[in-house]
Order: structure tokens, then sequence, then C-alpha cells
């Protein structure tokens, strides 16, 4: 540019400068890209900063969830809360690289199959380490929070927990006369098949009892300690022989070949009630599911029923599924984290604002606050955890390190059985010795 | 040296050379071009180290370790790679799934790239917006919203079997969860995926020198001598190019398996492409050492098949120089 006189004003820019502004631009991007990602701000005992909350669920969880981690920002307005929901497989994965990249979020829920595996490695904090003040565990009974110790470490609070149960659509039953739900205190297996028949029968064609739910873990484990056995014992060995695991997907084949159970080839691996409820009329959920699929089922009446019982098995069979609480070991604000752990734990906003999302709160007090709400599908999960609850509960080892993915083994074998059509002893034998295989590896 | 001349010879020093004036320039620019070639080449050389080459070097020493994500690796040697060949039948099974995918569904893909390619040479009307039409596949078909739906086409109650049903179908099965027929599914998908080596082969078909045709048509040959003898010869670096790149990503694909199979490699492991089961040991086993492992082999694996590739080239891929 040149000004009076000709005298150049400015000096155009040369090469290099054009160069050297282009190679300080992409620096400066390389090091923003790589820079620090935990909590920021705060120091060793304040509360303040960035925490990182992550979560897994549907996109109703997501929207609650998030809500109700933002509302701690307004009670404390020097945190900012950096919400990272996913879908549950999607949850999963984005952990693990986490995980392998030392990047894991400040706090985040862990499946209870997993939390061994993380304390084993020094992933987490022990929360008994944290400031004191921050973190008031005082509203839960000391023996229930001394029973969620890994290795005598505290360092994987429960955050919620649930039970399986079994769903009946009545509203479904009684459109083809069948009427009142069976004595949930008393029905066994046979009965429960024979419920699911007379559905079938009744319904017609392109109707069944139930889906084929052979290669739900959770409830195969049901299946399992109802026959006296467990998955893992205390010393992190498979605690079951192929044989219960041969019956449990033998009762399933012939719930299949009686035309009761909606065949594999059908549901082609969509076999949740919401993939599946307009043809079937029972369901194997877990507690923590019932609010949704309450919600989704088109003004059917869904009422729960405790699960039918082997004529063997004993009283302890029932169990608490837990979704674990963590805190990373490498966060930055150990402080803040711990904060936001007290508040999702304790406060009783989350009555209202989460209510029975992800299972029943560990807090009885978030419970009672529930309760008090009056919500008619929330009272019938809490009734019957209630009533699961009233039974005697033998201890539930979590899978060692090794045995975290074993829900495969459930999960390949009923695939390898129903879809591959390998026979059920031959497909257990080759399932159970890949999961030793795993064991032995470590 | 000496000069004659009719009045005698002489010697005739020459006169003292002058130094040649060097240029104060020529270092300063050898200089200036090196630079201009470092801040070229910079940003792909630093991309190459730090995307490609760090992470193969890191996944090489990680397949010789115990490695869980969580912890830190432990070294152990080859024992990966002993358990891959010795015991792990899944190993094996992926292997065979992935070349069975891969021997069936390039081979087709360009096949149809190739038919089409030369119908689209006839001088179509609206050329442009066929092009772009059956080049569309190739940009989506790798996606997760073409593998649902995919899924749901092919399900029991999909598109697929509706149509079959009215034309007269029972007993139809579930595509998509049925053994035999699921790894059909997704060969199907890629064969979908033609556009790509269309567009590559109707470049090519563009560059045949017309007068060969006009030549071999004046000679009496028809049109399929036409196309055995000019077409395909003169195609050739082509199609070796395509069967390269095509080979390469069959053996790479994973997003249609993983979403098709929900990421189970089923039904009864019919889908279990070898980079989904790679992803199952790395990401929900925490097995990331052998995951490193079957990494390294398929890029052994990979790396001798385009090798083999270009040896056998000699025999039947024609150049024009």
């Amino acid at each position: 540019m040149y000004g009076p006189q000709g005298r150049r004003l400015t000096t155009p820019m040369s090469r290099r400068g054009v160069l050297g502004l282009g190679g300080g631009a992409a620096l400066a991007g390389m090091l923003a890209a790589c820079s620090g990602n935990s909590a920021s701000g705060g120091g060793d005992d304040e509360i303040g900063g960035t925490v990182r909350f992550a979560w897994w669920g549907n996109a109703q969880r997501q929207e609650v969830y998030t809500q109700f981690a933002q509302a701690f920002s307004e009670q404390e307005p020097e945190v900012t809360v950096q919400v990272e929901p996913a879908e549950y497989s999607a949850y999963l994965d984005r952990i693990a690289v986490q995980a392998g990249g030392r990047d894991l979020p400040d706090v985040f829920w862990l499946p209870a199959n997993q939390v061994t595996s993380y304390a084993a490695n020094d992933v987490l904090l022990d929360v008994e380490t944290l400031p004191s003040g921050v973190l008031d565990l005082s509203a839960i009974p000391a023996d229930q929070v001394d029973s969620w110790r890994i290795d005598g470490v505290l360092n994987a609070l429960v955050y919620s927990q649930y039970s399986p149960a079994i769903q009946i659509d009545t509203t479904a039953l009684s459109d083809v006369g069948i009427d009142g739900v069976p004595d949930d205190e008393s029905w066994d297996w046979d009965d429960f098949m024979a419920l699911a028949q007379e559905y079938a029968d009744a319904a017609g064609d392109g109707n069944w009892g139930i889906a084929t739910q052979a290669s739900f873990y959770q409830h195969a484990h049901m299946w399992i300690r109802q026959q006296g056995a467990e998955v893992f014992d205390q010393e992190g060995n498979i605690g079951f022989d192929e044989a219960v695991l041969a019956d449990w997907y033998q009762f399933w084949q012939d719930g299949i070949d009686a035309g009761a159970v909606m065949p594999p080839e059908i549901t082609a691996g969509q076999t949740q009630w919401t993939q599946t409820n307009h043809q079937t009329a029972l369901y194997m959920v877990q507690l923590n599911q019932f609010a949704d699929n309450a919600g989704f089922s088109q003004g059917h009446d869904l009422q729960l029923a405790k699960y039918p019982v082997a004529p063997s098995a004993g009283e302890d069979y029932q169990f608490h599924y837990y979704t674990r609480i963590p805190i990373s070991a490498v966060t930055e604000n150990a402080a803040t984290a711990g904060a936001f752990v007290d508040y999702m734990l304790n406060d009783p906003s989350g009555a209202e604002m989460v209510g029975l999302a992800s299972g029943i709160p560990v807090n009885p007090d978030v419970v009672d606050a529930i309760r008090d709400l009056g919500d008619e599908t929330d009272l019938k999960i809490i009734e019957m955890q209630d009533r699961i609850d009233q039974q005697p509960m033998r201890l539930r080892p979590e899978p060692p390190p090794a045995g975290a993915d074993w829900q495969s083994l459930i999960e390949d074998t009923a695939d390898n059985i129903f879809n591959g059509g390998q026979p059920i002893g031959d497909a257990v034998a080759a399932g159970m010795a890949d999961l030793q295989r795993q064991l032995d590896r470590g | 040296m000496s000069i004659t001349t009719k009045h005698g010879t002489t010697s005739a020093e020459p006169a003292a050379a002058t130094p040649p004036r060097r240029s104060p320039r020529r270092g300063g620019v050898r200089r200036t071009r090196f630079g201009y070639l470092a801040v070229f080449l910079g940003p792909w050389t630093l991309g190459f180290l730090v995307l490609t080459a760090g992470p193969l070097l890191a996944s090489v020493y990680l397949s010789l370790t115990d490695f869980n994500l969580l912890g830190n690796p432990t070294f152990i040697g080859a024992e990966n790679y002993v358990q891959m060949f010795t015991a792990d039948p899944r190993f094996f099974t992926s292997l065979g799934v992935t070349a069975m995918y891969v021997v069936v569904s390039v081979p087709l893909q360009l096949l149809l790239a190739l038919g089409l390619a030369l119908l689209l040479n006839q001088g179509v009307r609206g050329l442009s917006y066929y092009r772009a039409l059956y080049y569309l596949p190739s940009l989506i078909g790798g996606s997760v919203a073409i593998g649902i739906l995919w899924r749901t086409v092919f399900g029991y109650q999909g598109s697929v079997n509706q149509v079959l049903r009215l034309l007269g179908f029972e007993d139809l099965p579930n595509w998509v969860n049925n053994p035999t027929w699921s790894i059909w599914t997704l060969i199907a998908l890629n064969v979908w995926t033609f556009g790509s080596p269309m567009i590559i082969f109707l470049a090519g078909l563009r560059q045949i020198p017309a007068e060969l045709y006009e030549q071999a048509q004046i000679d009496g040959a028809g049109a399929v001598a036409r196309f055995l003898k000019i077409t395909l010869p003169m195609l050739t670096p082509l199609i070796f190019f395509n069967v390269i790149l095509q080979t390469i990503n069959a053996f790479q694909a994973f997003t249609p398996a993983h979403v098709i199979s929900n990421g189970t490699g089923g039904p009864a492991d019919s889908t279990m492409f070898y980079t989904l089961y790679l992803y199952i040991e790395g990401f929900t086993r925490y097995n990331m050492g052998y995951a490193s492992a079957l990494g390294c082999i398929l890029l052994a694996l990979i790396g001798i098949l385009t090798l083999l590739n270009f040896l056998f080239s000699r025999y039947w891929v024609f150049y024009n120089d």
C-alpha cells in the first residue's frame, strides 16, 4: 500500500512470512489437539473447574442425566460439568480407548463386569483418599458400602442397583382371554413356559409368548444361581459346569419347538421389548429397563412378577446388578469429582429429575423421595425390588479381570446353537473352553 | 601449448585462467530449494511419521506384549503369534470368511463396473448424471446408515422377502440371520459399491485410441474380437489397479459386518470378518496385544498378496510404452 509521494506505508508479507504464519498456525492447532483433557481448574481441595462425566443410555436417559448433571453447576457455579453420554455398546468401546489413552473422564459409569479389570490396573481412584467432607456416604448402610470394595479398596462406588424380573403384558393376555397374573411366589419354569404357550396358541400365527432371550446373560446368570452355582467363584474360576448351561439353552429350544418362543431367525438378534412387544406378551427384564418398556408399550398395562423358580433352587439365588460410578485415578481435580459423585448419590433433586432411569438408587432417602412422588411405574419397580430384597442373597462375586467378557460366552453360544445349528452340548463345551482360555491368559 | 606460424614456432602460454566467478548465490539457491522441499513435503512427512509409521511400529511392538489397554504392556515375545496359529480356531474362521468375501465380491464388483462402463461409453445422453448416480453407492456403501438399511432390507420382513413373497416364494429365510446367506448379503453390499472402479474404467475406455478400433474394423474384427483384442488389453493397467485397490479394501472391510451382525460376527461367525475379529479382541476383550498381532498378520497378508499381484502382472498387464 502506498501513501503520498509513493511511499510504501505497509510492507507486503514475504513468502517467508506467509510460510511462518502457516507453520505457526499448524503448531498451535497441534498443541490444542494434544492439550490436556481432564478436569481443569480448582486446586487439590477446592471445588471448581471442569469435571467430565460419562454414562450410557438411550436418548431419554441421556436427556435426563444431562439436565441432572447441569443442575450441579447451578448448585456449584464455579464448576462446569462436561457431559459425555453414549449408547451402551459405543460407550464401552469409547471408555476402552480412553482407558488406553489414559484419558478417562473424571466421573463415569462402569458396568459391573468390568470393575475388577479397571480396579486391578489402578485406573480407579480410592474414594477414601478424597478430602474430608467431600463425599458423604452416611445415608447408605455401612455394610452395604463395605460390600462394594474391590480387594478391600473403595474405588468403585455403586450408583444404582437392580435385579432381574419377569415383565407381563396383562393387556395382551386379556385381549386373548387370559386373565390374571400367575402367583409369582410359587411358579416354576414349566409354569412360565406354559403361560407363554397359552398366549401363543390363543393369539395365533405371528404371535409368541416370548422372544428368544437365551443370549441374555443376566437371565442366564439367574438360571445358573438357581441351580446352586455361580458364574465365577471367589477365586475367579468358572463356577458352573456345562450341564447347567446346556439346560438353559435346552429350555429355550423346547419352547421354540413347541411354538411358545419366537424363533431366532425371525427376531434376528432384535429381541428387546421395544422390538418384539407387538408380537409377544412376556419378557425377562432388568428392573432398570422396566420404565422404558412401560413407556413404549402404547397404553398396554405391564406388570412385574418375580422369576419362576427351579424346584431345586435354594432361597438365596436372588442378586443385584450394579451400575458403578468410579472416579478416574488420573483426574486432575479429585475434590470436584468427589463432590459431583456426592451430588449424584445424595442430592434429593435426583428423585424428580432422574428417578429410576438407571435402576434403584443406593441412597434410601432418594428412593423414599421417588416413592413420595407417586409415579405408578416407579412404584411398581420399587415394590418389586423390595419384594426381591426380602429374600436372602448370597454373594455375587464380580468377574475376574480375564472373565470380564463372560457375557460373550452366553451370547456366542446361543448364536451357535440357534443360528448355527450346532448341537447344544458341543456349543456349550466350545464356549466354556474359550472362556477358560481367556481366564488362563490372565 | 606451441603455435607454429610462418615465422616459426613459438610457445604460447595460455593466458592465466581466470578463476570461474563463483556465483555468490549458488549455495543460497540450493538452501532455498531445499527449504521449499522441506516446507511442501513437511506436512506429508510429519503425517506419515506421526499417523502411519509411528503407530505401525507401536503396533508391531504391542504385538509382542500382553496389553489390556488399562495397564502397561508386558513383553511376552511371540506368544500371541503362537496362540494365533495353534490355539485360536476363530482366527482361521475369520480368515476363511474374509477370504471368501474377497475372492467372490471383488471379481463380481469389477465385472459389474466394467460392464456398466462399457455401456456408458456408448455415448449415452445424460452420462454425467448416470455417472454420479452409479458412483453414489461407493460414497455411502461403507456407512453405518447403509448397514442398518441393509439389515432391514434383508430381514425377515424386509423388502427383499416382501417382493419374493409377491412372486410366490414361501419359507424364506432371514437373510442376515442365516449363517448360509448372511455373508452373501455383505458380498452384495460390496458389489453394489461398484461406482468407484466404474469411473476409473470409464476414464480408461476414453483413453483407448479410436484408430485401433477403426483398423480392427477394417480388418474385419467383430465386436467381441475388438473387445478381447483391443479393449481388454488396453484396460489391463486399470484392471490391475482396481484389483489391487479393491482387494485391499475388501480385506479391510469392517463397518458393514459390524453393523449387520450387531458387532458379533454372527450368526455363527458367518460374518466374522478378520477386521471385526481384531476389533472384538482389542476393544471388547481388552486383548490389545493379541489384536496388534492380528493387525500385523493382516498387514503381512495384504503385502504378500499385493506383491504377488505385482509379480504376476508382467504376464497379463499390457503397458502401451
